[in-house]
């Protein structure tokens, strides 16, 4: 008697998560005008970058963008060190140091000059280390704040459930710079990649990318 | 009259003391810095470590700088 059912194998490998055909995608984007990023190394918007790694990048997992700030934020941190930068100076040549002994103005005003390093370095570190990676598995968040706290978070492109984006005020209008906000099922419920160039170009990787893991 | 200035307790003396300590402290968050930063080059590999690295070190030497010179001066 014919057999009516013939079982298939049981799968017994486990489920990798889908790897997704970079080249293709790459050659989709480039069709799309999104072109590979050969920028420098303080670029915001990196599409495909060759030179960028991070620790928990798996074997078969590649980087398609990497984003950080726009870098005209960094504006406010430049422009609030050069104010203080002249601080001691102004004080100075109104005589408003008088009342210290001699040597103390010396060593306070080098003092003052530790701070404000401090300081330009924390808004350049913290704009330098805050980056945001969308591979082909996850996307990936990393926060550098205060300069010695940071925070790693990731989900997995499946997980993603929801992708919006917002540009406000004059500047991210003009600069086209706003924030992506990605909803995940994952421990992390919520992404946000802040200030970031061109949300409108990360959105549509993202929801093209949720459309192949499909 | 006898104020704090002219009496036996010099104010200045104190303040030297606390800069001093509060540069050593200075000292220590400077380091850590240095470390986290190592830490943060290690985690990323974003093509500009070795400046990264060396503007930690500078700010930790600029750090002892301030502190040994604020303790020959004041």
């Amino acid at each position: 008697m014919p057999d009516v059912f013939i079982s298939s194998d049981k799968e017994t490998t486990p489920k990798t998560p889908p790897v997704l055909p970079t080249e293709d995608f790459q050659e989709e984007h480039k069709a799309k005008g999104m072109k590979h990023s050969h920028r420098s190394r303080f670029a915001s918007f990196n599409l495909y970058p060759e030179h960028i790694n991070f620790e928990t990048r798996r074997d078969d997992e590649k980087i398609i963008l990497m984003l950080r700030q726009h870098p005209v934020i960094n504006l406010k941190w430049i422009f609030i060190t050069a104010v203080l930068l002249f601080v001691p100076s102004v004080l100075i040549r109104f005589g408003l140091n008088n009342f210290l002994p001699s040597g103390y103005e010396f060593v306070f005003s080098l003092i003052w000059y530790l701070v404000t390093f401090t300081y330009a370095l924390e808004g350049f570190l913290s704009w330098y280390f805050n980056v945001y990676f969308i591979t082909t598995h996850r996307i990936i968040d990393v926060d550098f704040f205060n300069l010695i706290d940071k925070k790693v978070s990731d989900a997995e492109i499946e997980m993603i459930q929801d992708v919006s984006y917002t540009t406000k005020g004059v500047l991210g209008t003009a600069l086209n710079y706003g924030d992506v906000i990605i909803q995940t099922a994952s421990e992390v419920p919520e992404f946000d990649f802040g200030s970031v160039p061109s949300p409108d170009k990360v959105l549509k990787i993202l929801n093209d990318l949720r459309m192949k893991t499909k | 009259m006898e104020n704090i200035f002219t009496g036996g307790f010099n104010i200045w003396a104190l303040i030297k003391i606390l800069v001093s300590i509060l540069l050593g402290m200075y000292i220590l968050f400077a380091f850590v810095l240095t470390r986290q930063v190592k830490l943060m080059t290690r985690t990323l590999k974003l093509g500009f470590e070795a400046p990264v690295k060396f503007l930690a070190f500078i700010h930790l030497a600029f750090a002892i700088l301030v502190f040994f010179t604020a303790l020959t001066i004041l």
